[in-house]
Parts: structure tokens; C-alpha cells; sequence
């Protein structure tokens, strides 16, 4: 790939890019839609039967999930749309804070479910060179993992780290949650998409699309981490390394 | 919605949780059997490659970690040649390529509960 394509290609002004996030909003769109319908016409059978009704307050709360998403995805495109300021906003912040005002703004959201989300910080600050966009990272990860979640008990830990890679100062967050295993074979393939064929991509949602479109503006990194080394991860680990100035 | 029909197995694979309970719910109420849930394309072939019995429907979505629904029934196609596979997804951009290397239909999401019941049966008892 030559300077100008990868230049070209990480134009947040591309226009094939926004085809490619606007076919994504719609398709997830589709299946928030999907989930809503089928939800309302299957409780009108559980309904009618008194045996069945207890398991009506599943349906609901998963309505009500499928509806929050919808309207985060639609404050996600309408901040995709005004990107192209974004990368002119990169400032040290202390994400700590960012993430902190997340957590809440989620908890509040999803009150209708039992959230234990875990915060691990060692120290007080984490600075990182960001922009507002750092909150749609945060928030897309934490309602992926609850909407992927259907235990009773939400459990996820988010640890922070500040590290030093080559010489440069950096914040390394993971996300680690019991929600559907991933083949520990298969588990970096996820992330492991070029820049070339990432408009061809099947294997990511609106939401980690544009995580992974934000993070990559950082020049940070994102990827999947193993927990252990017996066949099937139990979870997932999101990891995100991103850079101080 | 309810419809009658004998215990007809179906595979679900979908990445999605919450479309996966939904199924389980319809399937069950309508008196089907639920072969088992996939959660992408690469568990659903090693699911339908370890198995003896085979499910009589596969519901496929397309859109998945791993490996997506078009590419795992290409695989699960060359195992049995005369797999249901009954496209589910929101991806309408690959109805033709769907079609063309032997899915039986192509649902758009998102479809009515009846029109899924139908279509599985439409598909099974009745067959093409």
C-alpha cells in the first residue's frame, strides 16, 4: 500500500468509508428491528398462556435493550458525520474520568440489568492524546458486551495500566468479560483486518466498527487477548493501547 | 403463528444472543426441535460435521465473527448437498450469492414470526 492510498484511506472525509458505516448502521438497524418485533409477537402468544407468562419480563427487558441500542447507534452515526473535525480535537485527557462518566451514563441506561462492572486502577491518572470520540469507544464496548451477555449477572472488569512501549508513554485498557467464548484459534482474527480489506470485512458490528476506526485515528491498537490455553476462551478480552503525547 | 407441524430440528447460528433466545422461544412454541445454536459461521460447520444426525433446517445468518453464513454453507453444502439453509440476515446485498450456491431462501430482517414459521415448513414437510 502506497503513502497517498493509506493517506486516502484514512480520510475520515472518504466517501467509500461512509457508504460502508451507513450500510453497517442500517444492517444493525435491521436486527435491533428484528429483535423488537419478534419480542412483541412472541409475548402476544406467551400471553395467553398463564404457564408462560413469567418468561414474558425477558422479552421486555431485551426490547428495552434493543431499543437503547438503536438510539445509541443513531447518536454514533450522527457523530460519524461531524469526523472530520475530530482529529483536530486530539488533546491529553485522562481517560480515567472519561471512562468513569461512561460507566455511569451505561448504568443508568441499563438499570433493568444486573451490571457488576469493575473498575481496576492502580493509580489516580491515565492521559492519553484523545478526543471526544474516546467516549463512543467506551460506551460501544461496554453495551457490546452487555447486549452479547445473557447471563443473569453481567460481569465485567475493566483494568487500566499506564505502560511504556518503545520508549513512548501509553494507556492500556482491557475489557474482560463472561459473556460467549471465542476459539482461542480464532480469537485475533477478529481485529486482524488491514486497512485494504476493511471495507470487506464481514466479521464486525456498527459499534466495534467504529471503535476500531476511532482507535486506529489514535494510532493506537486494538486486539483480542487469550485468557487461557484450554480451546475455548471463556469471554472475551478487549484490549486498547493507547498512546500519550 | 401457531402452526402445526411434526418435531423438525433446526440449527440456529446467529451471533447475536438476543435473536438466538427469540428463535429458541418461536421454535419452541410452534413444537420444533432445536438442534443447536451457533454462534458463527466456523461453530455451525464443526457443529453439522460432528454430528450423525443432521438438523432438517439450518437458519443462517450472514454477518458473524469468525467465519460468516455464506462461507460456512459453502462448507456445509459440500458435506450434504441437500442442506436446508434458510438465509436470516440483514444483509441483502448477498440474496443472489445466497441463492446462487444453494441456500433454499433468503429471509430479509427483519421478517414476521409467521413468515418464519412458514418458511421452515415450506421447507421440510413440504418440501421445494
Amino acid at each position: 500500500m502506497t503513502n497517498s492510498s493509506r493517506e486516502e484511506n484514512n480520510n475520515w472525509t472518504d466517501e467509500k468509508r461512509m457508504d460502508f458505516f451507513k450500510n453497517l448502521f442500517n444492517h444493525d438497524m435491521n436486527n435491533i428491528f428484528q429483535n423488537i418485533l419478534s419480542g412483541i409477537q412472541i409475548a402476544r402468544e406467551l400471553i395467553k398462556d398463564p404457564n408462560k407468562i413469567d418468561s414474558l419480563g425477558q422479552n421486555f427487558n431485551i426490547i428495552e435493550e434493543q431499543i437503547l441500542r438503536g438510539s445509541n447507534y443513531l447518536s454514533n452515526i450522527q457523530k460519524i458525520e461531524q469526523i472530520d473535525e475530530y482529529p483536530k480535537k486530539l488533546e491529553n485527557r485522562d481517560i480515567l474520568l472519561i471512562l468513569r462518566d461512561g460507566l455511569e451514563r451505561v448504568n443508568i441506561l441499563y438499570k433493568n440489568r444486573n451490571l457488576n462492572i469493575i473498575l481496576e486502577n492502580k493509580e489516580d491518572h491515565y492521559i492519553s492524546y484523545v478526543n471526544d470520540l474516546i467516549k463512543i469507544v467506551f460506551e460501544n464496548i461496554i453495551i457490546n458486551a452487555i447486549i452479547l451477555n445473557n447471563n443473569d449477572v453481567v460481569n465485567l472488569v475493566i483494568r487500566l495500566e499506564n505502560i511504556i512501549d518503545k520508549n513512548d508513554k501509553k494507556v492500556k485498557l482491557e475489557f474482560i468479560d463472561k459473556a460467549n467464548g471465542i476459539e482461542e484459534s480464532l480469537q485475533n482474527e477478529i481485529f486482524n483486518i488491514s486497512i485494504d480489506n476493511f471495507y470487506n470485512n464481514n466479521r464486525l458490528g456498527f459499534g466495534l466498527s467504529i471503535v476500531y476506526w476511532i482507535i486506529k485515528s489514535y494510532k493506537g491498537e486494538i486486539y483480542i487477548k487469550s485468557k487461557n490455553k484450554d480451546g475455548y476462551l471463556k469471554g472475551s478480552n478487549f484490549v486498547l493501547i493507547i498512546p500519550s503525547n | 403463528m401457531m402452526v402445526e407441524n411434526k418435531k423438525i430440528s433446526v440449527l440456529i447460528v446467529d451471533d447475536e444472543p438476543s435473536i438466538q433466545f427469540f428463535y429458541e422461544q418461536v421454535l419452541d412454541l410452534n413444537g420444533f426441535n432445536v438442534f443447536g445454536i451457533a454462534n458463527n459461521g466456523e461453530e455451525a460447520v464443526k457443529l453439522y460435521k460432528s454430528e450423525k444426525i443432521q438438523p432438517d433446517v439450518i437458519l443462517m445468518d450472514h454477518r458473524m465473527p469468525i467465519k460468516g453464513g455464506l462461507e460456512a454453507s459453502k462448507e456445509i453444502l459440500k458435506v450434504n448437498k441437500n442442506a436446508k439453509i434458510i438465509f436470516t440476515t440483514a444483509d441483502k446485498t448477498i440474496k443472489e450469492d445466497a441463492l446462487a450456491l444453494g441456500a433454499c431462501s433468503f429471509m430479509d430482517k427483519p421478517f414476521t414470526v409467521e413468515h418464519l414459521i412458514n418458511n421452515i415448513r415450506k421447507h421440510t414437510l413440504n418440501g421445494d
